[in-house]
């Protein structure tokens, strides 16, 4: 190659380098129309929406509820801190529940209520679980715990819960930790669960859908002695098939001479 | 709608309100070539173009007439010309009424036949100015006192900002309980004499193909859940391109630019294209008065949401209109005991949408008809 040409080669690098310099200083203005670009339809002239996250007004809503921030280094999506709403645990209506001032459709486990109701210490003071006074006393307070999980996991009381301080769950690590923030103990194994659970793709957040996020924690569904989900009747009752939907039996009868074709309803007959 | 120039009398001979409110209604909608996923070529199928010629007196393109003619010097389009002579008849006859002995007639009966007939010659909603939804808002909370369904508060919220709502649904945490639908019944006052609903919850054999609906039960009626079965709840998916505002003959369903597609149920005229055009059963129709007993209505509610249908009408899932401008969550999402339901904005890239968007397998229901549902399913 000609020596003439290369001070022109250095021009057109130098040149390309200011490109690339300027474009990645542009490209923080614009991160966030990129993160939206793939979803539809952002409005002309509109709000970001991390203005929401600082919106106090929705949990206010929580008024009288207990709220913690979720520990352990969990975070949300974005790396914002997430709340939990320690609930009292004497609840059994799934259907309506009031919080602070409002009433909403909260459906809670119907499963007995959470040990965290009652007390450790007046029993079994600081001496651990095992020695617990009275074996009778023992199987009145503890009669709901029905140990589904413990048996199939070959897990003893102490694999869970502290020895010292029966409040207390132990972590595998040495530590222990509340009962309101079991997520740390259950995410020793659950950890896929956990990790949907801090992101929000499994169990449920309360309230609203911006603001200060609170959700539920681990044992507010599950029992943790028997996390399963139990059976039981629908909304609707047990009740013949097909006879909780009269509009639809309307619609799919043959009663409907005026129909413009089946497209609609046509799901039963596709 | 500030600028709405009333018609005067003059229009109103030449037979031209119809027309104008058409092309005002044209303005309003938007293009649906512009919306995400529509197919190219995809247009609304109303009248095209509407008035071009300039010679059809419509106003649109045309000077507006002279002052000189109008009626008394008084703006007035068809409806309330009309509303104004059935005013005048009524008054005639309650006067007639009023002679004979018979009149059984209580003040609030009266008050409650004068306001129905202010709402029945009222306009469309999206072409209402600011007073005139103050004034009709004003006649439903009156009207609702009057059939006792209590202190009623309607509003009137506008599209959130930045805010595009979503949906997802775990199919592998839906157990089939059905409290979604209970408490949507509430919520949304859903009428309780044909046992409306807007979400169904279908039971699958696990292995079956979720578009295959055919073999599903929605009528389930046994202990949930039940062995080698999985659940999938339905409802209105707010799709971005949604077949059911475009066969809609008089533009009474729309798109709101937060997504949610809505019914002015005072201007449907119940043909039921809607109900007909839209692959996911999610439009119900009031064959009958809807009624919800007194005690178990719920006040607070939106225009274009939860406030009282009419029969003859048609009304669906508006991701509760009421409660997501609030920034509340819907009533099925608060109310599902297993957490198979997240909802947010998809315009926040830190939300739960977004997140369960990007991370889990994702698919929606019929995605081939390209109605782009903002409704998805995942699994665990």
């Amino acid at each position: 190659m000609n020596e003439r040409w290369y001070p022109g080669l250095v021009a057109v690098w130098v040149l390309a380098a200011v490109v690339a310099v300027a474009s990645t200083v542009g490209r923080g203005e614009h991160e966030a129309e990129m993160e939206t670009g793939a979803l539809p339809l952002l409005p002309p002239g509109a709000r970001s929406p991390a203005s929401f996250e600082t919106d106090e007004t929705l949990p206010s809503a929580l008024a009288g509820v207990a709220i913690e921030e979720v520990l352990g280094g969990w975070t949300g999506p974005g790396g914002q801190p997430f709340y939990l709403a320690a609930r009292s645990g004497s609840e059994t209506d799934y259907r309506y529940r009031q919080i602070g001032r409002e009433s909403w459709y909260l459906a809670l486990r119907m499963s007995p209520p959470p040990l965290r109701t009652e007390p450790c210490t007046p029993c079994h003071g600081v001496q651990g679980v095992v020695e617990s006074p009275v074996e009778a006393e023992a199987e009145e307070v503890h009669q709901n715990i029905r140990p589904v999980h413990p048996n199939e996991t070959g897990a003893q009381c102490q694999t869970c819960h502290s020895a010292e301080d029966p409040g207390q769950l132990q972590l595998e690590r040495g530590e222990t930790v509340p009962v309101a923030h079991a997520y740390q103990l259950c995410a020793q194994c659950h950890f896929p669960q956990v990790e949907s659970w801090a992101y929000g793709a499994h169990g449920k957040r309360l309230v609203g859908w911006r603001g200060r996020r609170v959700v539920m924690g681990c044992a507010d569904c599950h029992d943790p002695h028997s996390p399963g989900t139990e059976r039981r009747a629908p909304f609707g009752g047990l009740q013949l098939p097909g006879a909780l939907f009269p509009e639809s039996e309307h619609e799919e009868g043959e009663g409907e001479p005026d129909a413009p074709g089946s497209p609609g309803h046509g799901e039963a007959h596709e | 709608m500030s600028d709405r120039r009333d018609l005067t009398f003059e229009d109103l001979v030449r037979n031209a309100g119809a027309s104008e409110a058409r092309s005002r209604l044209e303005a309003l909608t938007p293009d649906p070539g512009t919306l995400p996923g529509a197919p190219a070529g995809a247009q609304a199928p109303g009248p095209g173009g509407g008035c071009d010629s300039g010679s059809c007196g419509c106003g649109t393109n045309s000077q507006p007439p002279a002052p000189s003619n109008t009626l008394l010097d008084k703006p007035l389009d068809r409806r309330r010309a009309l509303g104004t002579l059935f005013g005048a008849l009524a008054v005639t006859s309650q006067a007639v009424g009023a002679c004979s002995p018979v009149s059984m007639e209580t003040d609030e009966e009266r008050e409650a036949k004068l306001l129905e007939r202010e709402e029945y010659f009222k306009g469309n909603y999206r072409l209402m100015t600011q007073e005139e939804r103050t004034e009709t808002i004003r006649r439903l909370e009156r009207l609702a006192e009057l059939r006792g369904q209590g202190d009623v508060r309607i509003r009137t919220d506008e599209a959130l900002q930045g805010v595009m709502y979503g949906y997802a649904f775990n199919i592998s945490k839906c157990k089939g309980f059905r409290n979604c639908v209970e408490a949507c019944i509430h919520e949304n006052n859903l009428d309780r004499g044909s046992n409306t609903q807007y979400i169904r919850i279908f039971e699958k054999v696990d292995g079956e193909s979720i578009n295959d609906l055919a073999h599903a039960d929605a009528t389930y009626g046994h202990e949930v859940p039940a062995e080698g079965h999985y659940y999938m709840g339905t409802q209105c998916f707010q799709c971005a391109n949604p077949p059911c505002v475009y066969v809609c003959p008089v533009q009474a369903t729309w798109q709101e630019p937060d997504g949610i597609v809505v019914v002015d149920y005072d201007w449907c005229i119940g043909c039921r294209y809607c109900m007909a055009a839209c692959p996911y059963w999610a439009r119900r129709f009031n064959w009958a008065e809807p009624s919800v007993p007194p005690g178990e209505v719920n006040p607070r509610q939106h225009y274009l949401g939860n406030r009282a249908r009419k029969k003859g009408v048609v009304e669906k899932c508006t991701f509760c209109i009421q409660r997501t401008r609030e920034g509340r969550l819907p009533a099925c999402a608060e109310s599902c005991p297993t957490g198979a339901r997240v909802f947010g904005n998809l315009l926040d890239p830190n939300s739960d949408i977004r997140w369960v968007l990007e991370h889990k397998q994702v698919f929606r229901l019929k995605e081939d008809l390209g109605t782009e549902p903002r409704f998805w399913y995942f699994m665990d």
